[in-house]
């Protein structure tokens, strides 16, 4: 991420410049996919996400004071969004259903000799997607964006030992049940 | 250090945020705990499976999406701006112009439909006029050149009419009627195309009341009509009798093609009797058992106005009926149509 914006560039992004906003989503536009794909389990719903991500921050670029990482605003909003879209009572009704996830595991994803692979993969993504969502975003921020304990602290507004102790449990959940593809 | 209290921290250790006494604790027990270093060792792997993870990339065209989706919303927020800058001198105009578009479409719609004005005159009697006034064409050079003042009312006009019909029964001469009251010589006139003299009325079929029948006209008598009423009058001093006061000029065309399905003719008629809601009530029995129909029914002064649709085959039997109840007069022109318009005024 370009997390070095210069200044010139910021006051372009806040002055409403449409290239400065295009780079804006060129360059994070992955990474934020990845966050609401990880959380969601679901291509359209994390595209829809990640868009309104954006969106959100072009209509309020101007109340960005740059006292955080352009990127940690991005994660704050891109994880408010997904814990919302998570606690919504209709995708919790399709959840229940059986309707809902196409997993980022999809076997069509992994055709021939990436099988072993994709089975970790399918594994990984399914043991992540079955923990509670306060520790998957906390788990996914860390160990699949790389985000320091303190920016996921800021990012979530939490205190930085919740950040520990959330990660923690998350990872020991994990391991749980990923053993089977330790070396 | 327990092995509880170890395990805590071993993703802390893993993360490298442990401060350094916190560390050499940690590492003290794991160099004595088995279990703990197994712990650590199965954290580790989790860890390395997870960055393992590729990367998802988001779709090709997300980027020209967001743009697409980011546009809008730039000209959305740039009509709101204009619209809150330029909210007086568009919205002021704006907001006058619709109240003179329903200004003028009531004003329109108070001309042209004589039932509202009907309406607005019930409260306002008019002054009893004789038959013969009534029945008295207005004089043609009076319709020629008189054209109703603007902000005329129509009690104003339909007075001013009267005058003129009155005018014209005591002359007897109508071409040459001067003004009986100078101040309310305006009677109201037709559209210039209907006064055009010599104009023979069934080309003007739906042609404004006002428009006089030509002088010889009443003299012609029906043939085979059975009526023995002392009829006299023509069929446009009929429409002229029917809209007295009612409805003038415009929106004639319109009630007259309304009036006349099928093309009746008219005909102008008064009833006198001593009561004139028991004679109504007998009248529209009459009309019913004709196979006619009440068109409507408006007071005008002391009298009520009928307008009747009849069969011309049962106007005959119609006529007797209503001789039966009190005093008839009128006039049955020679060409009827099939369904026959009357205007029949019951009064005292």
């Amino acid at each position: 991420m370009r997390e070095e914006a210069s200044a010139a560039w910021l006051a372009r992004l806040r002055a409403g410049d449409a290239a400065a906003f295009e780079e804006l989503v060129r360059t994070h536009q992955h990474r934020v996919y990845g966050v609401a794909l990880r959380m969601l389990g679901n291509r359209a719903e994390a595209e829809e996400i990640a868009q309104e991500v954006f969106l959100r921050a072009h209509r309020t670029l101007g109340d960005f004071r740059g006292e955080a990482k352009l990127s940690t605003w991005l994660y704050a909003i891109a994880s408010r969004l997904c814990l919302t879209r998570l606690g919504a009572a209709e995708r919790r009704l399709r959840r229940a259903d059986g309707i809902d996830l196409e997993r980022v595991a999809d076997a069509r994803e992994h055709p021939g000799a990436e099988i072993e692979r994709g089975e970790m993969e399918a594994a990984l993504h399914r043991a992540i997607a079955e923990l509670p969502e306060d520790r998957r975003i906390v788990v996914v921020l860390r160990d699949l964006e790389g985000l320091s304990y303190e920016d996921i602290a800021s990012a979530l507004d939490l205190e930085l030992g919740t950040v520990r102790s959330r990660l923690h449990r998350a990872r020991m959940d994990l391991k749980s049940k990923l053993e089977r593809f330790f070396a | 250090m327990t092995c509880a209290d170890a395990r805590e921290h071993l993703t802390d250790l893993l993360d490298e945020v442990l401060d350094p006494s916190a560390r050499a604790a940690l590492e003290a027990h794991l160099a004595t705990c088995a279990e703990c270093r197994a712990e650590l060792e199965g954290l580790r792997q989790t860890v390395t499976l997870l960055h393992r993870l590729d990367a998802p990339r988001a779709p090709a065209s997300f980027v020209d999406r967001v743009m697409a989706a980011a546009r809008p919303a730039d000209r959305v927020e740039a009509r709101r701006r204009r619209r809150f800058l330029f909210r007086f001198p568009v919205d002021l105009p704006a907001g006058v112009a619709a109240f003179l578009l329903v200004a003028v479409g009531v004003g329109f719609l108070l001309a042209r439909t004589p039932e509202l004005r009907v309406a607005a005159r019930l409260d306002a009697p008019t002054r009893a006029v004789p038959l013969e006034e009534r029945y008295a064409p207005p004089p043609a050079s009076e319709r020629a050149v008189a054209a109703p003042a603007a902000g005329e009312t129509e009690r104003e006009r339909a007075a001013a009419e009267r005058d003129a019909s009155s005018r014209a029964l005591a002359d007897r001469a109508p071409a040459a009627a001067p003004p009986a009251r100078p101040g309310v010589a305006q009677a109201p006139a037709p559209p210039p195309k209907d006064a055009t003299p010599g104009a023979p009325a069934e080309a003007t079929a739906p042609a404004p009341p006002e428009a006089p029948a030509p002088p010889d006209q009443p003299a012609q008598k029906s043939k085979g009509e059975e009526v023995q009423t002392a009829l006299k009058g023509s069929r446009d001093e009929a429409r002229a009798l029917a809209k007295t006061g009612v409805a003038r000029s415009a929106e004639a065309p319109v009630r007259a093609a309304r009036m006349q399905p099928g093309g009746s003719s008219d005909i102008a008629a008064r009833l006198s009797v001593a009561d004139r809601a028991t004679a109504s009530t007998a009248v529209a029995n009459l009309v019913s058992r004709a196979g006619g129909a009440v068109v409507s029914s408006t007071a005008d002064g002391d009298e009520r106005v009928l307008e009747l649709i009849v069969p011309r085959a049962e106007l005959s039997r119609l006529l007797e009926g209503l001789r039966a109840l009190g005093a008839l007069t009128g006039e049955v022109p020679p060409d009827l149509a099939p369904n026959v318009h009357l205007v029949l005024r019951i009064g005292a």
